[in-house]
């Protein structure tokens, strides 16, 4: 290989890694000097080329991922439904019903205890109440309008629960921590008690939503939920019994 | 640690807790987060000198790696992951190209920053960036391959349907303009006494 042919493919692989051309480069003090020449450049356009990276991106990829997975896998219960509808419309024809709970409220309870065990540290341990005004904003930015506001929550913060939009509380009763966590756009069919491991829970759907409370035990779960249908649907609807 | 604002555009520690618990259901997921954590960045970078655009390179990526996930399967060996992530995100970028005209490149729109180095190297970077923004996409899709990838002249062929030999040619002249404009750069400084 001569200087002119190393030139060459020194300017479209600086690398260099041609046995060939490895062995002009170690002969030829002129072509060494051009090598040089040529890693500097190399070095300051990867470093120009290295752009800051916006924080968070990663995270930001897997949510969305993780939410059309979520999406889709609703969306192939809503099929499965159809057809299973069809099915059933035979079955009933001979005087049989089939029924099959949904999908995505199985998976919200935990959907919520993933969540819980994953929120801030210390978010479950406080007792200050926050104020009014901020657990008012929190349903207000996701949509809902509270008639009222429950006293004693210590916290509050819109939080992502899976692909679900949710306002997360903590509501202290009986000086244990009771997380409660609204999920807006989304209705459980009926009021179900479930158990995690050492936690204890329940779904209701209230209004457009579902109120899910989970704690160390279910002890304050009937006040709780009773001021939140209050907060979401009124008092006199409440006390109508609305479900 | 979270606070109590919005915060909807970075995810959260629970949202975190979301993607570790998700995770954690199947290894296809666990091979999927692995690919999101070693490429995005990588990605985001080619993404940006292809589009010139930091959002719409972030959305570049976003939807690079759903299509990706959509069909993870298809994916047989690791190593070729880059590859394949740098197939999908061109094939978007020329979707993308299809539907609406791509923004031209205006030096002065340019996001020029950088936390890291000295302000001196700071400066070298923008001047660099700013040459290689006004490098013909010809020339500089096959130079961000070949310098940010890491890929081979025969690899970046193989990507841009193009021979080998032309991809020599293009990242040959691509170097050869950036130090002419740098020449000139230089030069300009010079003339107006600048250090």
């Amino acid at each position: 290989m001569d200087c002119l042919e190393f030139r060459r493919l020194l300017g479209s692989e600086p690398r260099v890694t041609d046995p060939a051309a490895r062995a002009h480069l170690e002969s030829c003090p002129r072509c060494q000097d051009a090598y040089a020449r040529a890693q500097a450049l190399e070095a300051r356009i990867a470093g120009a080329l290295a752009i800051a990276v916006p924080e968070g991106l990663a995270d930001r990829v897997l949510l969305a991922q993780l939410t059309e997975a979520r999406q889709r896998r609703a969306k192939g219960f809503r099929y499965g439904w159809i057809a299973l509808a069809a099915a059933a419309a035979l079955v009933v024809a001979v005087g049989l019903v089939v029924r099959r709970p949904g999908a995505i409220g199985q998976a919200l309870p935990d959907l919520v205890i993933a969540h819980v065990n994953g929120e801030e540290r210390g978010a479950m341990d406080r007792r200050a109440p926050v104020p009014s005004a901020d657990v008012d904003r929190a349903f207000a930015d996701r949509g809902v309008h509270l008639a009222s506001v429950p006293e004693g929550v210590s916290y509050v913060h819109k939080c992502p629960v899976g692909g679900y939009p949710t306002v997360h509380m903590v509501m202290p009763y009986d000086d244990k921590p009771v997380a409660v966590i609204y999920v807006t756009r989304y209705r459980a069919p009926g009021v179900t008690n479930f158990e995690r491991g050492a936690w204890e829970g329940r779904e209701v759907p209230i209004a457009d939503g579902t109120l899910v409370m989970v704690g160390p035990s279910a002890g304050g779960f009937d006040r709780i939920e009773h001021e939140w249908r209050d907060a979401l649907q009124g008092s006199a609807q409440t006390a109508a019994g609305s479900p | 640690m979270r606070g109590h604002g919005d915060g909807s555009s970075r995810m959260t520690a629970s949202d975190r807790a979301d993607v570790r618990s998700s995770t954690a259901v199947s290894s296809r997921q666990q091979q999927f987060e692995a690919l999101v954590r070693a490429h995005s960045g990588e990605l985001y970078r080619y993404a940006y000198w292809l589009s010139s655009d930091g959002a719409l390179a972030q959305d570049l990526v976003q939807e690079t790696f759903l299509r990706a996930w959509r069909s993870l399967d298809g994916l047989r060996e690791t190593v070729a992951a880059k590859a394949w992530l740098t197939t999908i995100l061109r094939r978007e970028h020329a979707r993308l190209y299809e539907r609406k005209p791509m923004p031209t490149t205006d030096l002065a729109d340019l996001d020029l920053t950088d936390t890291g180095p000295s302000p001196e190297r700071q400066g070298e970077d923008a001047v660099m960036r700013a040459a290689i923004a006004k490098l013909d996409p010809k020339y500089r899709e096959p130079l961000v391959l070949q310098v940010l990838g890491g890929f081979s002249c025969e690899e970046i062929a193989r990507e841009l349907g193009i021979t080998e030999a032309a991809v020599m040619t293009q990242v040959f002249r691509a170097r050869q303009k950036l130090k002419a404009m740098l020449d000139g750069e230089e030069r300009e400084a010079e003339i107006h006494g600048l250090p």
